[in-house]
């Protein structure tokens, strides 16, 4: 009482006048003693200030507690490293910040601190002496003394190091490494980042065992987001095996090559190429990057490196010791490690090894075709054509530039013996110059680069043929020709190049590539900039909308010009459906568009690869006839050998029909076709996770952040579902986490939060989130979850009106679509309809039974379990799930364990057989 | 392709297809080829949001309280109108700085004159209710130059509407009156003193004040990000027009 009343005086003086923070003046309309600035500011970043530090923001206040920060001296995977001034001491040291991340829970930072220290025990010259260790805001931070001279990759840069001053910074570091051995501690993350050199050019050790904080359940993925670079972790490490002193000996010898040959052992292109080539590869021998390093050092150092940590060297100390005599001239201890010659996979070699790498066999069959195990230095035979430089001035004939590149593109794809990359994964390529990683990210062995100008009516095209393996040029030409002549340029290059290749065409694909898809070079441009624009994507349905709008237009105008463009109209043909298809809309008019764009198709070009696939859409998109769709695909394929979209709508139907296995593979053969598309990843992921194939689920996931770090979005939420599926709501959590926009995904945020039973703050998201109808459509029935798990009969009341207000302009419109039957009859089952609901429920089942639909049928009888367990019969519901149980896409163990939609059935013994039959795989077939 | 989405049923597993995210009004705008009447709607309700700005600016420059009020409602007609979206791209796409910059030149190019016979047909009904209230015009204010009075009633029109959401949704949680508590520690450092004071008069342990506040400020920061995003053309942009709110908003 005597403290609210100070309170309140305290608050009288402040109101309306300066900010207590800042001195500002500050606006009455907002809460509190803070003016805007401050508000906004506290509004930046989410963790606070130290994050803010970490990502690279200019912090506004230079003060980080006790520390005032100088400038930022070195930037790491985990953290930021800053010179600062402890105030109370008036002393310089080095102060890093760590960002600690969602995962880490209560005991991972305990377990920090108890590791930080030991090493802080740890008092040696070669070791960085650790001051502080602290939690500020969410991030971890410790100060050191600050070494003042630089880190160890940043002086010596890209070049190898003269080999005698190489050798004598590593045995220093090998013997302060063995000191802390001795002690029992490990380092964990040797690398140059971590080795310090003071003004003396005497090396001193940093960050120990700062690696623990990222241990045990952590998937490969979360590693790499705290490490960095994966170039220096030993393969143990990668394979989340224990650690040893051997781990540490393999990050000094990573950091002895690098010096040596100014290269680190491994460098894939991407997190997760380098991970592979850790586990898989032997690292290239040391002279061939650098002539100047002999036999015995370069021994030395491979021996580091080897695979398996019992045939490095045993301790720090051992390394020390040989190195010392190679500088001396004295015979070394290391034998030549000729065994392992080039071929030789450690993997086949070494069975129980094998074992490291977590890969299951399913898995392994996918990978096969998405990546190649052949030998890895050659990556399969296959082409990509990258964009084309436009030499002209004038940009406006870019489209026509484009337009060349995919016309060979696509004559080049009618090869069947012929591996061609789809175009959606080679743009991303344009003006890289790097054929070896274009290659490698790829796998492809070839690329095909090209140059046009284009003036007046004359063309001039420069193509050139490179091989990605060692960059060389293989063959090159160059066209001087009018205009008119340009397909018939196009035809001759792509014949030339598979001749190249030592490729065979067949009459059929010679036929194929010579036919003109038009007369009308305008006309191919509006169906070149047409096609940029169906296979963009957006980041929502309105955007997406337009685009498709606006190709539809190009493709109108493209025919108007010549109505014999069949391609144009197999384009339209497909663009009508996606319009169709855009959620909520459904108008017949596209449909209908759809079919007359594709009647045209067959009527000039019948036999083409293109208008059966088009014709496969429509039978698929339009007219849900699933059989005949896959019949056209199988035309479509040998005609179009390398067209992804064939193989992926083949998949798409395949699952449907409940061929999970072909479905797989031809997921898989899309990807290997269009490497650089997340939507085939996805594909795969969700396709597991509907067998239950969990762990494989979560491996294609991690794979894709990896190599799709913009599209990381849907991968985590893929995660998200996984772990929601295994009932592990810790890991949901981190998912949901992981995303750059929960807003997003809001109904996957609702369940998360059902299933924690937070229902009123599932409640709120669900409400939050609601923008208009469809967003209603989205977590409507979540919500209806969270007021029955409330047992508040009038909100259930409300949000099943709303829910159910939401769905008439469908009910009025003209879809027949089942699942908003579906929908609505769970929802009239809240409302306690009963007879509509169960009629409801029952319609979209017999529309769409789990035989004609094994993807989302068992979803629409899930739906009717749930309307009879919320309408109180508990039999039908029981019999209901019992039909779907052994069903891939049937309910989830943890959704019925977790998901309080369930309720009314629990205790009931059949249920919980039920659940745990659920938590069973479904074999793969 | 767009036709590949993985539609799941929402009572399972209610998220229908993969795409799924608010628009954005300015994006909307900004996309706009032609005049579609989603972008126009977009537009007006974007006006109607921030037209304090527009008003403060003018009232700075010298303008009587009817005369800028006369001037906001035009030079929102006369925008809608014929809304020039080039000169946005150069803007990069941030509404605040167009929309200042269009003012600067409506009122260069005196189409006063013009609008004035059209001004029955006011397309956008600014209610200027809340003027009255607010009509002190703080001391401080005439210290700054008109463009840092708009950004300054800017960033305040956000911070306004932010708060607003957050007071609605504080309703849900059961304890009348804690989000405004709560909301008072927003800036700065969590006080621990002050979330103590909060815990006794609420009857509520001081940790469960701590998680409380801690959720808050999440949302907060969340709902700052959204609106701002309302008014930028990419995601990518809201940190960089918080961050020049700041500065702007710092003396």
């Amino acid at each position: 009482m005597h403290h609210s009343v100070e309170m309140i005086d305290k608050r009288q003086l402040t109101k309306g006048k300066v900010c207590a923070r800042c001195g500002a003046a500050i606006s009455s309309r907002l809460p509190g003693q803070s003016c805007p600035a401050c508000l906004i500011e506290s509004g930046l970043g989410p963790d606070g200030l130290a994050e803010d530090l970490r990502d690279g923001k200019a912090p506004l206040m230079m003060n980080f507690g006790d520390y005032e920060l100088l400038e930022e001296i070195g930037r790491g995977g985990q953290g930021v490293v800053f010179r600062a001034r402890q105030k109370s001491l008036n002393r310089i040291v080095a102060l890093k910040v760590i960002g600690v991340g969602p995962w880490a829970t209560e005991a991972h930072i305990r377990r920090f601190r108890l590791e930080a220290e030991a090493a802080a025990s740890l008092d040696h010259p070669g070791i960085v002496p650790i001051y502080e260790i602290g939690e500020r805001d969410g991030s971890c931070y410790f100060s050191m003394k600050c070494i003042e001279g630089g880190q160890l990759d940043k002086i010596a840069g890209d070049q190898p190091m003269p080999v005698r001053r190489a050798v004598e910074l590593i045995v220093k570091v090998a013997r302060t490494l063995h000191y802390a051995h001795q002690r029992g501690i490990l380092h964990r993350d040797i690398k140059p980042g971590n080795i310090l050199l003071d003004k003396e050019g005497e090396p001193h050790l940093t960050d120990f065992g700062l690696a623990r904080l990222i241990e045990s359940e952590s998937t490969i993925t979360r590693t790499m987001d705290v490490l960095g670079t994966p170039s220096y972790i030993a393969p143990e490490q990668a394979a989340m095996k224990p650690l040893t002193n051997a781990t540490d000996v393999y990050g000094l010898g990573a950091v002895l090559y690098q010096l040596l040959t100014g290269y680190p052992p491994f460098a894939g292109g991407t997190t997760f190429e380098t991970i592979r080539l850790v586990l898989q590869v032997e690292p290239r021998r040391p002279h061939l990057w650098n002539p100047k390093i002999d036999r015995d050092i370069a021994t030395i150092s491979l021996k580091c490196l080897e695979k398996d940590p019992q045939r490095r060297y045993a301790s720090a100390l051992e390394l020390a010791e040989d190195l010392e005599r190679w500088s001396r001239h004295e015979p070394i201890r290391a034998r030549r490690t000729g065994l392992l010659g080039r071929g030789g996979k450690w993997v086949r070699r070494n069975p129980a090894l094998a074992a490291l790498v977590p890969l299951s066999l399913a898995l392994t069959t996918v990978l096969a075709f998405m990546f190649s195990r052949n030998e890895e230095r050659l990556p399969p035979a296959g082409i990509a054509v990258l964009p084309f430089e436009n030499l002209g001035d004038e940009k406006e004939n870019a489209s026509f530039v484009d337009g060349m590149q995919d016309d060979i593109l696509t004559k080049l794809a009618k090869v069947a013996d012929l591996k061609v990359i789809s175009r959606t994964s080679v743009m991303q390529y344009r003006g890289v110059r790097n054929t070896r990683e274009i290659g490698r990210a790829l796998r492809v062995s070839h690329v095909l680069e090209g140059s046009v100008r284009k003036s007046g009516d004359k063309v001039h095209l420069n193509a050139q043929l490179i091989d990605t393996r060692d960059d060389t040029h293989v063959w090159a030409e160059q066209y001087d020709r009018d205009l008119t002549d340009v397909f018939a340029i196009q035809s001759e290059l792509a014949q030339k190049i598979a001749s190249q290749l030592s490729k065979k065409i067949n009459r059929a694909e010679k036929a194929a590539i010579e036919t003109k898809p038009t007369h009308d070079l305008e006309a191919y441009e509006l169906y070149v900039r047409a096609k940029l624009l169906t296979r963009s994507s957006g980041p929502d349905n309105l955007e997406v909308l337009q685009k498709l709008a606006g190709a539809s237009d190009l493709l109108q105008r493209a025919v108007a010009r010549d109505s014999n463009f069949a391609l144009a109209y197999c384009l339209l043909t497909e663009t009508n459906l996606s319009l169709y298809w855009i959620p909520g809309r459904a108008e017949p008019a596209f449909r209908t568009r759809a079919d007359v764009a594709l009647h045209n198709a067959q009527r000039i070009a019948p036999e083409a690869g293109e208008t059966h696939l088009a014709k496969a859409l429509f039978d698929y998109y339009g007219n849900r006839d699933l059989d005949h769709a896959l019949e056209e695909l199988d035309t479509a394929a040998r005609l179009l050998p390398n067209n992804a979209d064939v193989f992926d709508t083949s998949a798409r139907i395949e699952r449907r029909l409940n061929r999970w296995k072909e479905a797989l593979r031809h997921f898989a053969k899309a990807a290997e076709l269009d490497p650089r598309d997340p939507t085939h990843p996805t594909a795969i992921a969700t396709t597991y996770r509907l067998l239950r194939h969990y762990k494989e689920a979560e491996e294609t996931a991690d794979r894709a952040i990896g190599m799709f770090p913009e599209a990381a979005d849907q991968f985590w939420k893929e995660k998200g579902e996984v772990a929601l599926a295994e009932g592990d709501l810790e890991k949901a959590r981190a998912a949901i986490e992981k995303l750059s926009s929960k807003e997003a995904f809001p109904a996957l945020l609702v369940r998360v939060l059902l299933y924690e039973h937070n229902y009123l703050e599932a409640e709120r998201v669900a409400v939050a989130s609601w923008k208009d109808e469809g967003s209603v459509r989205f977590t409507g029935v979540g919500a209806i979850i969270a007021a029955r798990a409330q047992a508040d009969a009038e909100k259930i009341r409300a949000y099943a009106v709303k829910a159910r207000h939401a769905y008439e302009p469908l009910l009025n419109g003209p879809s027949v679509d089942p699942t908003m039957f579906s929908e609505v009859g769970v929802i009239d089952a809240a409302l306690g309809r009963r007879e509509d609901a169960i009629a409801e429920c029952r319609r979209a089942v017999e529309l769409r039974p789990l035989d004609r639909d094994a993807v989302e049928g068992p979803d629409y009888v899930a739906n009717l379990a749930l309307a009879y367990a919320w309408l109180g019969e508990r039999d039908h519901a029981i019999e209901q799930l019992s039909s779907i149980i052994h069903v891939p896409g049937g309910p989830r163990f943890g959704d019925l364990k977790l998901n309080p939609m369930w309720d009314d059935l629990r205790g009931d013994p059949r249920f919980e057989q039920i659940m745990a039959t659920a938590a069973e795989p479904i074999p793969l077939k | 392709m767009v036709l590949r989405c993985d539609g799941k049923v929402p009572a399972q597993n209610f998220a229908a297809s993969g795409v799924a995210f608010t628009t954005t009004r300015w994006s909307l705008v900004m996309d706009a080829q032609a005049e579609s009447p989603l972008a126009q709607r977009a537009l007006e309700e974007l006006c109607r949001i921030y037209w304090r700005p527009i008003y403060s600016f003018l009232r700075r420059e010298g303008k009587t309280a009817e005369d800028a009020q006369d001037l906001t409602q035009d030079f929102f007609a006369q925008l809608l109108e014929r809304g020039d979206f080039a000169a946005v791209r150069q803007e990069k796409g941030r509404l605040r700085s167009y929309l200042l910059g269009s003012l600067k030149h409506f009122l260069a190019n005196d189409r006063r004159r013009a609008m004035a016979r059209k001004r029955g047909e006011g397309r956008v009904p600014i209610s200027f209710d809340y003027l009255r209230s607010e009509e002190c015009v703080d001391v401080e204010e005439q210290a700054l130059s008109p463009d840092r009075v708009y950004d300054r009633h800017w960033a305040l029109t956000v911070l306004d509407r932010v708060f607003a959401r957050l007071l609605v949704e504080g309703q849900h949680l059961g304890r009348p009156g804690l989000t405004e508590r709560l909301s008072e520690l927003l800036s700065g450092e969590p006080d621990p003193p002050a979330q103590s004071q909060i815990a006794r008069e609420f009857g509520m342990t001081e940790n469960a004040v701590k998680q409380a506040f801690h959720r808050l400020r999440q949302r907060y920061r969340q709902l700052l990000r959204e609106e701002v995003a309302q008014t930028v053309a990419t995601p990518a942009d809201v940190e960089g027009e918080l961050r020049e709110l700041m500065i702007a908003l710092r003396p």
